[in-house]
């Protein structure tokens, strides 16, 4: 009898086991596998020297640029003929948004307010609210808009790229700050607008936050932008 | 024996049907604490087979075993020392221990059955 009773334990405990078994597996497989520790090491290293190169590059490109802005102002100092093509050049970088531009504006920032850390982004589901706050945006006169320091220019794209968000050829994660110029007032309206796009986001799980901004700085386009079909019609 | 592995069925079964779900987060605790329900219930085995299982002795070595395995692992978390690796270590070991034993009776009493004709 006494054996008996010790087993009827021992399978009762089994049943518990049973379950964290399926319970671990289940988990573990929705994460898609664990990733072993001596991989994450050897990816974070990969990481940091990449970063590291990027920093460099970034130093490189400004270096060169500034040393391309001095020779513009050397050239101009002498003929004011040049100086009249720089000035050209000039607003024709302000208009393709290769120039940082600074102005009154609204900074939007959305993101999403886990309870818990769940897992959830509700970017990936709705990665099309975005391109529409963009539309709306600019219906709403936006002189310059940027997402996470990405400039938006005439090729930029928006797009879900599996995990992330593509802006730019750049992958992004929520939060998305939005940094737009124009009249505050305006935009602002055009957003928080009944059954807007504020709403539309905000029903789905985005949380949505507007400030208004006296002075912002836009990001200027950091890549280049390179034409290999498009040819203009005619000559000079 | 048997016993044991319909409860595991069972288990497994149970684990299936019931909609209950793990936050990703837990994983590294959760294997902790099956590593020492294991090494509990090999322990388990092995006492009933030496004639020496106390149910008592069982039930709060389950649970006391889980319970501690998982606040070390919490713990050496928290603080940045890896202190499940004590956990693994130990019960990992102790689990072979126990199959060895088990392995030892269970010959040992095959061979009695046999060889004595």
């Amino acid at each position: 009898m006494k054996k008996i009773k010790g087993r009827v334990e021992i399978a009762i405990i089994c049943v518990i086991i049973g379950i964290m078994i399926v319970l671990q597996m289940q988990t573990i497989g929705n994460l898609g596998g664990l990733v072993s520790s001596q991989r994450a090491d050897d990816l974070l290293v990969e990481l940091n020297q990449l970063k590291k190169e990027n920093t460099e590059l970034t130093k490189k490109a400004n270096d060169l640029s500034s040393a391309v802005d001095d020779f513009e102002s050397q050239a101009a100092d002498n003929n004011r003929y040049i100086e009249k093509l720089l000035q050209d050049v000039n607003n024709a970088k302000i208009y393709s948004g290769q120039t940082d531009l600074q102005g009154e504006g609204i900074e939007i920032t959305l993101d999403y307010d886990s309870v818990e850390n769940d897992g959830f982004d509700p970017f990936l589901y709705n990665s099309e609210l975005l391109l529409i706050m963009v539309n709306e945006l600019n219906a709403a006169g936006a002189e310059a808009i940027s997402i996470n320091g990405e400039r938006l220019i005439s090729v930029s794209e928006i797009r879900l790229a599996g995990s992330h968000i593509n802006i730019n050829g750049t992958k992004h994660s929520r939060p998305f700050v939005f940094k737009v110029i124009g009249d505050a007032k305006t935009l602002k309206s055009a957003l928080l607008i009944r059954a807007g796009i504020a709403d539309i986001m905000r029903a789905n799980y985005i949380s949505v936050s507007i400030e208004e901004v006296e002075e912002l700085t836009v990001e200027k386009y950091e890549k280049v932008i390179n034409y290999r079909y498009a040819k203009p019609v005619g000559g000079e | 024996m048997i016993i044991a592995l319909i409860g595991l069925a069972l288990g497994v079964f149970l684990g299936f049907v019931l909609p209950l779900d793990l936050p990703s987060s837990y994983t590294s605790y959760m294997s902790i604490a099956l590593l020492a329900a294991l090494d509990s219930v090999f322990g388990g085995i092995r006492a009933e087979m030496e004639g020496k299982f106390d149910s008592h002795i069982f039930i709060s070595g389950f649970f006391g075993n889980i319970i501690i395995a998982t606040f070390l692992a919490y713990f050496g978390d928290r603080v940045g020392i890896p202190l499940y690796y004590a956990a693994i270590f130990t019960f990992g070991t102790r689990l072979f221990q126990n199959f060895a034993s088990i392995r030892r009776i269970f010959l040992n009493k095959i061979e009695q059955k046999y060889y004595k004709h």
